[in-house]
């Protein structure tokens, strides 16, 4: 398969194991989002497929060629760095066009780096550089040095530089996470523009899943040195593998509360009935996610402690029995502190999770 | 209130106002003054005798070696000790382990006593008991007198210099060094940068630039600055070979008691170092800052 595989890759540093045997494809034109918290491994794995580090176990295969033992310069694999990484003696031109002079020019054409010296090969990457700076707004920067730049440019820049060459794996280690908040939500749209242009396969790596989630095509979901979870953004939030992926995705954050499948089946709340079945037996958590409580005649009384105002929204934090519960009302909800509201959920959108913490699938009682 | 303040102000200014005044300018400026009269030790009262210094020093066959033996001197020490002490500096950086035990090796003589020093490499080129002939005997090579033949004393005292600056260098470049951002590297190697000196021309040495200039410069008028060695090895000689600017300038004023020439050798040195200082300065300001 073309694309990028990594198999079963680990790797530690000292005694700490910081991949566990992570195994991950990502295929030619497809934008798959690393997702995890800080410290998870993610951006080890990153450097590990551009080869500025070697794992200790495993392969990685780009384009069908094991490259596990090659040169990050040999490897087709373009990666933008968190802070750009420009060379900041060089100017945007020049700094787009390392690339290709670095591939296209041998050794003594190189020489004179910084001087103009003609020839077909220098004015072929001219126009190549030109060609990648102007959709991205950068032609009439061209000249300029990285430290005459703003941040949103400096990032396109290091965008503009990663894909000239027209890369077969393309890396973004948290591309965002310099930007300013509404610079964020614009660019995200050019990264995905630029994806598709290009048409490589894309890694990306965060840790903001609203990144992840509306960006990538699969979000690969890693906690603690292993890949948890690999699916659509709307698979991995309405059917999270397991525990972790459930509380790790979504914000505000799951209801997770402690439940109980009897013998037949039925699973039930603090001996509440929920109108959900399950192959399970024995304790169990039920997750709901704040959206998915339904407010109505007929629920579990719940006391309202705090409410939070989003605008297209209100946050209710509740208490049913001793556990805290999130969920969200419809913004013109007329709720105040301390109202008692009948809540419950609709079965079909609930989730439930075994001792072990996987998720098992729940059936409806029409099923049962 | 306002008074009051500048008149605090000046007040902690004065010792080192003073300081300043007494020690580095006034005699900076008598000697200057000096370098335009024929004062002699002894003699008094000099008188103003305007550019005749300057003139026996045009003329001065022992001051004209004495420049050209200083200008060979920098030429050999200040190029080998600034390209090795890079050389270390990557090295040492690019190993994996023993970093700090390299360091304060080629670190040492920087802190060590020159005048000590300079006895322990007496004893090493000596002709006839010095290791270094030993060794040279021993695969068949007959050593010349390193330090007493007209033909190798620079050359040995110019190993010594570099001995003595290499590891400043070094020190300098490995500063410079560890603040290239590490991501630089990484980027390059990404980008295509396969071979190590690919790398060094994108990014180490561009960003080195700096560091590198300063090194350069302070090279420069250490080397012109060379006594001590002399001083002690040599005393300039065999024949004058190895007279340097400043031995020739203690010698004038010392054992000659000619002041007043003295001065004149010493505003001569005094417009080098500083004329270096001025390139440095114009350089640094503008073309190795990437602001």
């Amino acid at each position: 398969m073309s694309g990028l595989v990594i198999d079963s890759v680990r790797k530690a540093f000292g005694a700490t194991q910081v991949l566990h045997g992570v195994s991950l494809s990502v295929r030619p034109g497809e934008f798959v989002a690393l997702l995890g918290p800080s410290g998870c491994g993610k951006s080890t794995l990153m450097r590990i497929i551009a080869g500025i580090d070697a794992p200790d176990a495993g392969r990685v295969i780009i384009n069908d060629r094991d490259v596990t033992r090659a040169h990050p310069g040999a490897r087709d694999v373009a990666m933008v760095f968190q802070n750009y990484a420009l060379y900041p003696h060089l100017t945007v031109r020049q700094n787009i066009a390392v690339p290709l002079v670095m591939r296209r020019l041998s050794a003594w054409q190189r020489l004179p780096f910084l001087g103009g010296f003609a020839g077909a090969a220098r004015r072929a990457i001219a126009a190549d550089v030109e060609r990648i700076a102007e959709p991205l707004g950068l032609a009439p920067l061209l000249d300029r040095r990285p430290a005459q730049l703003s941040g949103g440019q400096r990032q396109r820049v290091a965008l503009a530089r990663a894909v000239v060459r027209a890369p077969h794996v393309f890396l973004l280690d948290e591309p965002l996470s310099n930007l300013d908040a509404a610079l964020r939500v614009t660019t995200r749209r050019e990264i995905v523009d630029i994806h598709r242009r290009v048409g490589a396969a894309s890694l990306y790596v965060t840790h903001d899943q609203s990144e992840a989630l509306t960006m990538a095509d699969r979000v690969a979901v890693m906690l603690g040195g292993r890949l948890l979870q690999c699916a659509a953004p709307a698979d991995v939030y309405d059917r999270p593998a397991n525990l972790d992926v459930a509380r790790f995705i979504g914000s505000p954050a799951i209801n997770l509360l402690p439940a109980e499948a009897r013998d037949d089946g039925w699973v039930q709340l603090a001996g509440r009935a929920t109108g959900l079945a399950t192959a399970a037996r024995g304790p169990l958590t039920l997750g709901v996610r704040p959206e998915a409580w339904r407010i109505g005649a007929g629920g579990w009384p719940a006391r309202v402690e705090h409410t939070e105002f989003l605008g297209d929204g209100l946050l209710v934090h509740a208490r049913l029995d001793d556990h805290a519960v999130l969920l969200r009302a419809e913004p013109d909800a007329r709720i105040a502190v301390g109202d008692v509201l009948p809540i419950g959920f609709d079965p079909a959108r609930a989730l439930v999770f075994g001792a072990d913490g996987a998720r098992v699938a729940a059936v409806e009682p029409a099923h049962a | 209130m306002r008074r009051g303040e500048a008149l605090a102000a000046w007040m902690l200014t004065l010792p080192a106002a003073l300081a300043f005044l007494l020690l580095l300018l006034a005699p900076t400026l008598a000697a200057i003054a000096l370098a335009f009269s024929d004062y002699e030790l002894g003699v008094w009262p000099p008188h103003w005798i305007g550019l005749d210094n300057f003139r026996e020093m045009w003329t001065d066959r022992g001051f004209r070696t004495s420049f050209v033996n200083t200008l060979v001197y920098v030429a050999i020490v200040a190029p080998v000790s600034v390209a090795g002490g890079l050389g270390l500096a990557l090295l040492i950086e690019g190993a994996a382990r023993g970093r700090t035990i390299f360091r304060a090796i080629f670190f040492l003589p920087v802190v060590s006593l020159t005048v000590a020093m300079a006895a322990a490499w007496q004893y090493l080129l000596h002709p006839t008991i010095g290791p270094v002939n030993a060794v040279l005997r021993a695969v068949g090579i007959a050593g010349p007198a390193w330090l007493s033949s007209s033909d190798t004393v620079l050359l040995s005292l110019a190993a010594i210099g570099i001995w003595e600056s290499i590891g400043f260098n070094m020190v300098l470049f490995m500063a410079g060094l560890t603040a290239i951002p590490r991501e630089l590297r990484e980027a390059a190697a990404v980008d295509g940068a396969r071979a190590a000196w690919d790398r060094f021309r994108l990014v180490t040495w561009p960003l080195l630039g700096p560091t590198a200039l300063f090194v350069v410069v302070i090279s420069l008028i250490r080397s012109v600055r060379v006594f001590d060695t002399v001083a002690v090895l040599t005393r300039g000689g065999p024949n004058k070979a190895s007279e340097v600017l400043l031995y020739t300038m203690y010698t004038e004023g010392f054992t000659f008691l000619r002041l007043g020439y003295s001065a004149a050798i010493t505003l001569v040195f005094l417009v080098i170092v500083l004329g270096l200082m001025l390139v440095q300065t114009r350089i640094l300001d503008r073309r190795v800052h990437y602001g």
